[in-house]
């Protein structure tokens, strides 16, 4: 018995000091204790698990451009971007220039935005299964698009953007209203969750009562491009999403450490002083405009915006210096991977990106969560 | 000095405590206690501006005063967390505003230091979901220190402690709140360690302060008996400390005042 209460008290810090010892007043003196390698170590390593998600990114990124259902010879493509003009025919030209290097640079800015987006969500809510999709932004864009397409409505002067910026105003909608009622209720985290939720079952069903009223071909029209495709993707599209997530990360770094704070809990965060309700209210602002950004020219995303932020967490812990760069990363290289599936899956056409991230991801973390030894959440 | 004047906190527009008005030295430590409900962490959190609040809370320096929430560490009850941040950080978190893209290595060094001096070192990397909840109040009463604020408001800080870690928490902070001239606050619901760590005691009953002074002076068995509804001795032991102990069982109380108890006996089974 008495062995057993001494291991058990062994736990807690060992050998224990006599209480004279705890001098707290050398907590400011600044004296250097001799073992502090182990956190250093490990910053290192989690470093090192950054380098490795941009390395795999990179490889994915050169790959995803090389395949495509013309069939392009390796060398053709590479020759795109090294060799002389005149060695290049011009179809390869445009297929890799107009096609496929939008895609995936695509690709990747949906991924990292959306990589951000969910993970500041699940910052800001305290929540592990907060998305830009579980929240309804998503949603609600997919019925801007499909309400659109039903209708015929154009932009006057802006006819081949129409659908885009229209499901950007429904994402943007769809924010005003969970945060609105947030607002009114106090701004808890509960109850942007439970606005949410209700957010995404009402567009959901706008979109389902959409889709019953479409004629056939219509039909088809909404459902492609609610599945998601890069496809639509253009030089266009990269440059709006890709200035919306470099703006969005630019808005976001001044608080990283404020927004770590926030995984202590509300009150501790606020001791700490981080005015809560502000930052919920700016991060929460900043995920509407990222979401809609990428979501609005490629279609419903889903699942990416969920499950990139906890393979990150994984990798880095929760230091959100390590964790916004590795989310973004992680993002971008499930959709770029998802991007490739999809070229690769039925050789000769390209299956909407929409239906490959959950085939590509799920593997992903089922590998991560087997490995990893330390709680994530 | 720390001024509370006509302070009223409350949820929802409702005031939980009101009318409180106090003066706190430097230096001093401040025991709050009071039967559950009673607005000891409301009162807290109100000081700490975590709530909204009327009234005025302010510190004096050199004559001047001045309102200014940074000034206050507050460290919640509450030690269940579900991150996996890890003990290093949380501390690091405790000096937020100093925080850049860079850690000075003169910060980690320090944060390092706080933690070995609760022997808490060989935890610094390990996540805080993986503590045991008195690991966590540890950490946190480290990151409340490393602050190094001008008031420390502390809300059960031994709540999750065993019996040594009661006494060696209780004995740094009381020694940091007179060597470093702090002001001092802890709710407590261990009438005992309140006597012998406090250097004044503050009793708050439904929401307004009934009793306010040294811990010899409040804690009587007429303030336990009429706040908490128990019979109890102050006892002084022999080496010179003061305990509070319980006399009689709440079902002897209860016989006496109802007749016998109709709740079922529990027995060893039943557990």
């Amino acid at each position: 018995m008495a062995s057993a209460v001494k291991s058990k008290r062994g736990e807690f810090g060992s050998p224990r000091l006599p209480a004279k010892e705890l001098d707290m007043l050398s907590i400011a003196s600044g004296a250097t204790p001799k073992a502090g390698l182990d956190y250093q170590a490990l910053v290192t390593r989690r470093l090192f698990f950054l380098l490795i998600i941009f390395c795999v990114l990179l490889v994915v990124v050169v790959l995803d451009v090389l395949v495509g259902p013309a069939f392009l010879p390796f060398g053709d493509v590479l020759s795109v971007f090294t060799g002389p003009d005149a060695s290049v025919s011009p179809t390869t030209r445009v297929i890799v220039h107009e096609i496929r290097l939008p895609m995936t640079l695509m690709s990747m800015i949906v991924g990292a935005s959306l990589g951000i987006a969910g993970l500041q969500m699940q910052t800001i809510l305290g929540n592990p299964l907060a998305s830009p999709y579980t929240l309804g932004f998503s949603a609600a864009a997919g019925f801007g698009a499909a309400a659109c397409i039903l209708f015929g409505f154009q932009l006057p002067f802006l006819e081949h953007l129409t659908i885009p910026v229209v499901a950007f105003l429904s994402a943007g909608l769809a924010c005003a209203m969970v945060y609105g009622f947030a607002y009114i209720k106090g701004n808890t985290a509960e109850v942007m969750i439970l606005a949410g939720i209700a957010t995404l079952f009402l567009f959901q069903s706008l979109q389902s009562l959409v889709q019953y009223m479409a004629a056939p071909e219509v039909l088809q029209e909404i459902v492609f491009w609610l599945f998601g495709s890069m496809l639509k993707a253009s030089w266009f599209s990269i440059t709006v999403s890709g200035s919306i997530l470099a703006f969005s990360v630019i808005l976001i770094l001044p608080d990283l450490w404020k927004l770590t704070a926030l995984r202590l809990g509300d009150d501790r965060a606020q001791s700490l002083g981080v005015n809560v309700r502000l930052i919920r209210f700016k991060i929460f602002a900043i995920v509407s405009l990222l979401t809609a950004g990428a979501v609005s020219f490629v279609g419903t995303i889903g699942f990416v915006g969920l499950v990139a932020p906890h393979m990150a967490r994984m990798l880095v812990g929760e230091d959100q210096r390590l964790l916004l760069p590795a989310s973004a990363g992680m993002g971008a290289l499930v959709m770029v991977s998802a991007s490739m599936g999809s070229k690769l899956i039925n050789p000769g056409a390209v299956i909407p990106i929409g239906i490959v991230t959950a085939v590509i991801g799920v593997p992903f973390l089922f590998i991560l969560l087997l490995k990893s030894k330390r709680s994530f959440w | 000095m720390l001024h509370v004047d006509h302070l009223a906190v409350g949820y929802n527009g409702a005031n939980v405590v009101e009318h409180i008005n106090l003066r706190l030295d430097r230096g001093e430590v401040t025991a709050l206690i009071g039967p559950n409900g009673s607005g000891k962490s409301t009162l807290l959190r109100g000081i700490a501006g975590i709530l909204p609040r009327q009234g005025e809370v302010c510190l004096e320096t050199d004559g001047n005063r001045v309102s200014d929430d940074k000034q206050f560490a507050y460290m919640p009850q509450d030690t269940y967390s579900a991150s996996s941040l890890t003990v290093l950080e949380v501390v690091l978190l405790g000096r937020l505003q100093s925080l850049g893209l860079r850690v000075p290595v003169t910060m980690i060094e320090a944060a390092l230091n706080a933690l070995r001096n609760f022997n808490l070192l060989h935890l610094q990397s390990r996540s805080l979901s993986e503590l045991s909840g008195g690991q966590r109040q540890i950490v946190y009463l480290i990151q409340a220190l490393f602050r190094e604020t001008a008031v420390l408001l502390l809300d059960e800080p031994t709540g999750a402690l065993d019996l040594y870690y009661q006494l060696a928490v209780l004995e740094a902070v009381a020694e940091y709140t007179r060597r470093s001239r702090v002001i001092t606050i802890m709710a407590m619901h261990d009438l005992t360690l309140a006597l012998r760590f406090a250097s004044r005691v503050i009793c708050l009953h439904e929401g307004g302060i009934v009793a306010d002074g040294s811990p010899r002076e409040v804690l009587s068995r007429s303030l336990v008996q009429s706040v908490y509804q128990v019979d109890a001795d102050i006892i002084d032991t022999q080496d010179g400390f003061r305990c509070v102990v319980p006399t009689r069982s709440l079902r002897d109380e209860a016989r006496q005042a109802v007749g016998p108890l109709n709740a079922p006996e529990i027995t060893g089974s039943g557990l």
